[in-house]
């Protein structure tokens, strides 16, 4: 099966144009759509694997159902500016969070029967999670607004200069290099108390 | 030099300069701010390792991508398939035109009553707050119901309206934010009774304290304003409906 290569600087049109035609309800383009969103349940797999598997197989079901969901919610704002399955990514970094969070806050079982050493191994991997050592950049990078996330993970994570960022956005590279920093010093607000720990780990 | 100093313009300039590569360490005026201002060398490793950061966290992703082998079944590839399917079979000719996705079937979804009184708390705290209506331009055709109830133009809330586990962190973005300064919220009941604020943040999230966890009726509706530095509202206010 064909994959696309996410670390591919070229810009994603043919997703965009993917994306627009599953809307149109194009056959062909909802086949293509539903191979490439095989994605979701294996990159849910791989992080719950990555974090000590806090989920069972029906918790880990529900949450591709939920990731979905917010997928197909938010289908209609894919912009084309990262690969599809870089896009589902953060949404399934998110929706991990949220399951691990909600298992956690169960009630614990007592008594006769209770599983009370299952519930806190639960409970420390809501903390190991927290400080997974980039949960908290990507959930920081998802709050700030759509420019200075763009220019930042154009700049860092594909590795572009800012004249190509700024030529993929339709803007010039110094107001690239304003949004790049402005949305550092944002980012920085954000972070700060998980940035500082990681530097000291 | 005094603290003040320390803040001026030329100095965030010159730490913009070195963080977008424009000047290495060895600059001059790099040189200088550093052996004179301890607060601007803090805050340039402080950036410089932000920035290493977000550029391993790209890396990390992409690792996991690249491990990605699509030929094995993970837990919940089977629903992959029927879910997109049937969400496109759901979507009605008006939905065609509007290419709006359908909220999820097989999850509990918000019932016409809730929808009913989403949209009329909406109504009349727009109304009440005298927010932006009067710049809109009536030629925009109405929105889908769910449009609205995310905000006409400015907010894009994560799971704007759905039924979650327990309250967590609402956070929001997109649109054209950037010039706000803070955020107004204002938190409701279902039937449009002020529970909390309004109260301001400075960035685009907010987080119950336990107390409000443990106060907070089983049904809340949020409205959030992005305020200017003047105060003004910078567009629509966006709206989010939650219940545990």
């Amino acid at each position: 099966m064909t994959q696309t290569d996410p670390t591919n600087l070229a810009d994603h049109s043919s997703d965009l144009a993917l994306v627009q035609a599953v809307l149109a309800k194009q056959e062909t383009a909802v086949e293509r759509f539903v191979a490439r969103m095989r994605c979701v349940p294996l990159i849910l797999e791989s992080k719950n694997a990555r974090l000590g598997t806090p989920l069972i197989k029906d918790d880990l079901i529900d949450t591709v159902q939920d990731t979905l969901v917010v997928i197909w919610k938010r289908l209609d704002s894919y912009s084309g500016k990262s690969s599809l399955e870089t896009w589902a990514f953060g949404f399934c970094r998110n929706q991990m969070l949220t399951a691990i969070r909600n298992r956690a806050r169960r009630p614990v079982p007592v008594g006769i029967g209770g599983d009370a050493q299952g519930s806190l191994l639960e409970r420390s991997y809501v903390t190991d999670l927290e400080v997974d050592r980039f949960e908290f950049i990507g959930r920081g990078l998802d709050q700030l607004d759509t420019t200075h996330e763009q220019v930042i993970r154009l700049k860092c994570h594909s590795g572009l200069t800012f004249a190509q960022v700024g030529s993929r956005m339709g803007i010039s590279p110094n107001t690239a290099k304003t949004y790049y920093y402005r949305g550092l010093k944002k980012l920085e607000g954000l972070l700060r108390p998980h940035y500082r720990a990681e530097e000291r780990v | 030099m005094t603290p003040n100093e320390c803040h001026a313009e030329t100095h965030d300039h010159v730490l913009a300069k070195v963080l977008v590569g424009d000047l290495n360490h060895d600059a001059p005026e790099v040189r200088e701010l550093i052996s004179s201002c301890p607060s601007c060398v803090t805050r340039l490793a402080d950036l410089t390792t932000l920035a290493d950061l977000v550029e391993l966290e790209g890396q990390d992703g992409e690792e996991l991508l690249a491990s990605l082998d699509y030929n094995r079944e993970a837990p919940g590839s089977e629903l992959v398939a029927p879910f997109f399917e049937q969400r496109l079979r759901d979507l009605s000719p008006d939905d065609d035109a509007a290419a709006v996705p359908a909220g999820p079937s097989a999850l509990p979804g918000p019932g016409s009553g809730r929808r009913f009184r989403v949209a009329a708390a909406a109504a009349v705290l727009v109304g009440a707050l005298g927010l932006w209506i009067a710049n809109e331009d009536s030629t925009v055709e109405p929105r889908p119901e769910e449009r609205i109830l995310l905000g006409s133009s400015n907010f894009d809330f994560a799971g704007a309206v759905q039924k979650v586990g327990e309250y967590g962190t609402v956070t929001w973005g997109a649109g054209d934010l950037s010039s706000a300064d803070r955020y107004e919220i204002t938190i409701l009941d279902a039937d449009s009774n002020v529970l909390l604020g309004p109260f301001y943040v400075e960035h685009p999230a907010w987080t119950p304290t336990d107390e409000q966890l443990l106060a907070l009726p089983d049904e809340i509706l949020g409205v959030v304003t992005a305020l200017g530095v003047s105060g003004q509202s910078v567009g629509a206010p966006g709206m989010f409906s939650v219940w545990r």
